[in-house]
């Protein structure tokens, strides 16, 4: 948010003064309005930004010696002995499984109990080499406890607001109790010895082919397949394009420190 | 991360000075061009929140690529228990944990099948250290058994050819049927592997530094899964590492021309 503050401002300014600029102040008003639109984009959905600026471009990305990733961002190429690798990864988050945030109920246990089953047919069915990867960076539980008591503390004021309005809505009541009681939970469960982890969960997979395109063709069907597979586990599957498959790649060989894993994958994290 | 925050902050603030220059300049072209450099250096520096590691290397390029990284992205260490890759002044060095995980879903009651699917939350806190937990799926390179397989046929045939007792020629005759239905088997199946494994990264000055904390690290976390999975977990090494790293081995060559070969229509 302060780099998103910090960045707008300097449009924020210029749409502001655009008076000042005379003849040239409506240009200056609609390239003010086009830079706080590209900030918010490059903020939120950089993956569209990013590819598009690079095929623009026609730029080819070195990524390690023999390995390329292509002006579309959507694979890391390698020619090794006249045949093509192509690398591509899933964000694939199965939160709703181990990760939740509440308390296991029994509905949540059947379907753990599916998921085991589920797991053993998919990797039966599928018939090429694939990898369920999770990156795991523990929390402070100190500072996490902290954050929790501070968002109870926070939606309680603005529950205690809002009842004491003239007109309270109950939805709004509702929805502030919800987001109380999930914070609770978590602090129950922090005071049960859990440890607060972060967790980073995506599918890779590797196409091959004595061309480039066949190669990417052949990724592109088994990434399909794998999406349509992981399906039934109930997971939240995107395809990874832009600046997050460069690091995926290189997390192939690193797992990097806590903060710069942070600021890398601070929307999945 | 550093370097990002002070490309933001120089950029930005320079995207402000412009602005303010701008102001104090009465000829409205120069205020215009100002406003678009402003415009311009507000965009860079916003965008080298996340991009400070390419539009460095962008600028610098000439063609049309752009140079991240071009040694091998991992290293092996002579000693082959970690793999090493330097980034900038920095070494990274990983270590890589397999855990023999055999048993299937068909095999285990309710319980055991619970306490499977906790397992990986249960492995994601036992490292203080981020680290990667990793289920991957890979097809086993059979072409060593085929291989095999089709010497030990020609030297049945072979024998066949030149073998006159009849008793012995039913049991070579036998023996090659044998070797002719495995060749078959080993064809239309593809057989596969599912392996389990942690890798976790420490960084040092140099590569001495790096691998005795990855080692450590990986370590630790290798007696942390046994006594949490009863199973023995072990670093891995060499063959191993590269299985988990390196995409010649995971998809081996021979299983791709032989797999390609399998798609061509004659």
């Amino acid at each position: 948010m302060i780099y998103l503050g910090f960045g707008a401002l300097t449009f924020i300014i210029l749409l502001f003064s655009a008076g000042a600029y005379g003849p040239f102040s409506i240009i200056v008003s609609a390239l003010a309005i086009f830079g706080i639109a590209m900030i918010f984009l490059i903020n939120y959905a950089d993956f569209l930004v990013f590819p598009v600026v690079t095929m623009l471009l026609n730029k080819e990305i070195i990524v390690g010696k023999d390995y390329i990733i292509p002006s579309k961002q959507d694979c890391v190429l390698r020619y090794v002995n006249n045949i093509y690798y192509a690398i591509g990864y899933l964000t694939a988050n199965i939160y709703n499984y181990v990760f939740t945030a509440e308390q296991v109920s029994e509905f949540d246990e059947e379907r753990m109990l599916e998921s085991v089953d589920k797991w053993e047919n998919l990797v039966s069915n599928i018939d090429f080499s694939f990898r369920y990867n999770i990156i795991a960076i523990g929390e402070d539980v100190q500072k996490y406890r902290e954050d929790i008591e501070g968002k109870i503390g926070f939606y309680e004021f603005q529950l205690n607001r809002e009842m004491m309005s003239g007109n309270p809505n109950q939805q709004t009541i509702d929805e502030l109790q919800r987001k109380i009681n999930v914070m609770r939970a978590r602090l129950e469960r922090l005071s049960r010895e859990e440890r607060p982890v972060s967790a980073i969960m995506y599918i890779e997979t590797i196409g091959y082919g004595v061309t480039e395109k066949s190669a990417i063709d052949d990724l592109n069907a088994k990434l399909n397949r794998l999406q349509v597979a992981f399906n039934i586990f109930d997971v939240s599957i995107t395809r990874v394009v832009g600046r997050e498959l460069y690091y995926l790649f290189n997390s192939d060989f690193v797992v990097y420190p806590k903060e710069t894993l942070f600021s890398i994958f601070a929307k999945q994290a | 991360m550093q370097t990002q925050l002070m490309y933001f902050i120089t950029l930005i603030f320079a995207s402000w000075a412009v602005i303010v220059f701008s102001f104090l300049i009465d000829i409205t072209i120069v205020k215009f061009i100002l406003a678009l450099v402003a415009i311009f250096l507000g965009l860079l520096g916003f965008s080298m929140r996340y991009y400070s590691y390419i539009l460095i290397p962008a600028i610098k390029s000439r063609g049309n690529k752009i140079n991240l990284y071009d040694d091998p992205p991992y290293v092996l260490s002579p000693s082959g228990n970690v793999i090493f890759r330097r980034e900038g002044n920095s070494v990274y060095a990983s270590a890589f944990v397999k855990i023999p995980l055999y048993k299937s879903a068909s095999e285990m009651n309710n319980d055991e099948k619970l306490e499977f699917a906790k397992l990986f939350s249960r492995l994601a806190i036992i490292s203080q250290y981020p680290f990667k937990i990793v289920s991957q799926v890979y097809l086993v390179n059979t072409s060593i058994h085929k291989t095999t397989i089709i010497n030990n046929i020609n030297e049945l045939e072979e024998k066949i050819a030149n073998e006159k007792d009849e008793r012995v020629l039913d049991r070579l005759k036998g023996a090659l049927t044998m070797w002719h239905n495995l060749l078959d088997g080993l064809s239309k199946a593809s057989p596969r592997d599912l392996v389990t494994f942690v890798m976790v990264s420490a960084v040092g000055g140099n590569e001495d530094e790096a691998s005795n904390l990855a080692m450590q690290r990986a370590e630790e976390i290798a007696s942390g899964i046994s006594s949490l999975t009863g199973v023995n977990a072990s670093v891995a090494t060499r063959d191993e590492i590269l299985l988990f790293c390196e995409p010649t081995t995971y998809v081996p060559i021979e299983l791709i021309t032989e797999k390609l070969r399998e798609n061509v229509v004659v």
